[in-house]
């Protein structure tokens, strides 16, 4: 074969690798992006139907169950009202039950609110943030102290506003209930890459750097939320030394 | 339309292309005629085969029957043309890449994953534009199929036999019932026909232009021998199980 000939079969076979590793790798690259895409719109999907889900519930609970306890409760009232004289053991009797209804009301308030937070819609971010702080300060033996800005107006739109809110819903209770900690605060703030959420705590830690502690389904349930809203999520702590998460996710344009 | 009537439309097409070329190419002999258009005529039959099995034929079938017509009406247009006009080497850089795409995308179909589903299909428009390159690098046509040659074998085959391969590992059928099989054989019997026609007859020319003449007798009936093994695939039984996969989506073959 002659030097020429030798050439021209060693382009052809240069350009015969470059065309099938380039083949390879762009397929790669579009198999890659479809599969996210797919993974993601499937996530999305799934996120929202829990959340409606989660809405209907609320809705019967609120609707539905608050309003036949309200009811039992005022039945019971003007049953009480209607009988004057009863006994000092009847009348301590059915305070307990009026008190009762009273915590039941209550209690099913709160997991509606929990549900579906309506101060959302109403009030935006913010003020339902300044609310979680408060209920779990209540309710817990976590102070949970906010650092929101004054907005005049609400810089998330819904969708993503509830998508920030169930990150701190989600942060919180991880707080309350696996870092044993005493204290912990919600921070807000507007940066160029957009609003922040910052929550740190003073709890035990953990090894951040642990795949399998960093893993778990909470943080990958924050981590996919924050990407929904096209948004990141990092996670800093160490053993001993409390756990601070941080949400960034860009604001309406 | 049966396989007896498909046989005889291609003995048909044998006898009038042939008789076309006797009369047009009075210095050939009978022989070498009946081999030349015997080897345009088998061309047909398994886009026939394809037509003829309607909706039942699957993509990769349908493909194949389109490779095989885009064959037959290159070779018979290159016929037309060089008797009139001559040169027809260019016509060859319109056309190649046009049949290569054809059974890329068909054996597209049979690939187990989706990224090698991607790939093959991915590497059609890298084909077409590597073709125009070493047609524009080789500059003198008859340089060009020197070229063009070695690359067309390299990609095709590579993509056939691993195909032929990765098919085969995971069939648990009889393989040779497999229309992957069969087709993949006559493809490469073609291809490797095709690259090494060139070199031989310019080394023969030399020595004597009957001999080198010769050489493309062979090269058709090889390619009868190749065609009818793709008619022979086109005609294998419908594999009753689906070797796609189960992303959502990658489409069966």
């Amino acid at each position: 074969m002659s030097g020429g000939n030798l050439l021209t079969v060693y382009i052809a076979a240069v350009l015969a690798i470059l065309v099938i590793v380039s083949a390879l790798g762009a397929a790669l690259v579009i198999y890659q992006r479809r599969f996210l895409a797919l993974h993601r719109d499937y996530t999305r999907k799934l996120i929202a139907a829990h959340e409606e889900e989660r809405a209907y519930v609320a809705r019967e609970v609120h609707d539905d169950a608050l309003q036949r306890v309200a009811l039992i409760q005022h039945d019971i009232g003007d049953w009480i009202d209607a009988r004057r004289e009863m006994s000092p053991q009847d009348r301590v009797t059915t305070q307990a039950f009026r008190e009762e209804l009273a915590d039941l009301g209550v209690m099913l308030r709160r997991v509606a609110h929990r549900l579906h937070p309506a101060i959302i819609d109403q009030g935006g971010l913010l003020p339902a943030l300044k609310q979680l702080a408060d209920d779990t300060s209540r309710i817990t033996t976590v102070d949970v102290e906010t650092r929101l800005p004054a907005l005049a107006e609400k810089v998330l739109d819904r969708e993503r506003s509830l998508i920030v809110f169930r990150i701190a819903q989600e942060a919180i209770r991880n707080v309350t209930k696996h870092s044993s900690a005493t204290r912990a605060e919600i921070g807000v703030e507007l940066s160029p890459a957009g609003l922040v959420m910052t929550i740190s705590d003073n709890g035990r830690g953990f090894d951040s750097g642990d795949a399998t502690k960093a893993a778990g389904l909470g943080m990958i349930s924050m981590s996919e939320r924050a990407r929904l809203a096209d948004g990141s999520f990092n996670v800093w702590s160490k053993p001993g030394e409390g756990t601070t998460i941080r949400v960034t996710v860009p604001v309406n344009s | 339309m049966t396989t007896g009537r498909i046989a005889g439309v291609a003995a048909a097409v044998w006898l009038a292309f042939g008789w076309w070329m006797y009369t047009r190419f009075p210095g050939v002999a009978v022989w070498q005629v009946g081999a030349i258009s015997g080897a345009v005529a088998l061309q047909l039959p398994p886009f026939l085969a394809v037509r003829a099995a309607g909706a039942d034929a699957s993509p990769a079938r349908r493909w194949i029957g389109w490779w095989a017509l885009a064959f037959f009406v290159a070779d018979v247009a290159q016929l037309l043309i060089s008797e009139r006009v001559g040169s027809n080497l260019m016509f060859i850089l319109l056309t190649g890449p046009i049949e290569d795409g054809c059974l890329l995308w068909a054996y597209s179909y049979w690939q187990l994953r989706p990224v090698l589903r991607l790939s093959f299909r991915v590497s059609i428009p890298l084909l077409a534009i590597a073709s125009i390159g070493l047609a524009l690098y080789a500059g003198e046509a008859g340089d060009f199929q020197a070229v063009s040659g070695p690359f067309r074998l390299l990609i095709m085959t590579a993509a056939i036999a691993f195909t032929l391969v990765s098919r085969a590992v995971n069939e648990t059928g009889r393989i040779w019932q497999r229309d992957w099989m069969w087709v993949s054989l006559g493809t490469m019997l073609y291809y490797a026909a095709y690259v090494v026609v060139n070199p031989i007859s310019k080394a023969l020319m030399d020595q004597s232009v009957e001999l080198a003449q010769l050489v493309y007798v062979v090269k058709a009936v090889v390619d009868m021998a190749a065609f009818l093994m793709v008619w022979k695939g086109v005609r294998c039984p419908v594999e009753t199980s689906s070797q796609s996969t189960s992303l959502p989506f990658s489409r069966s073959s």
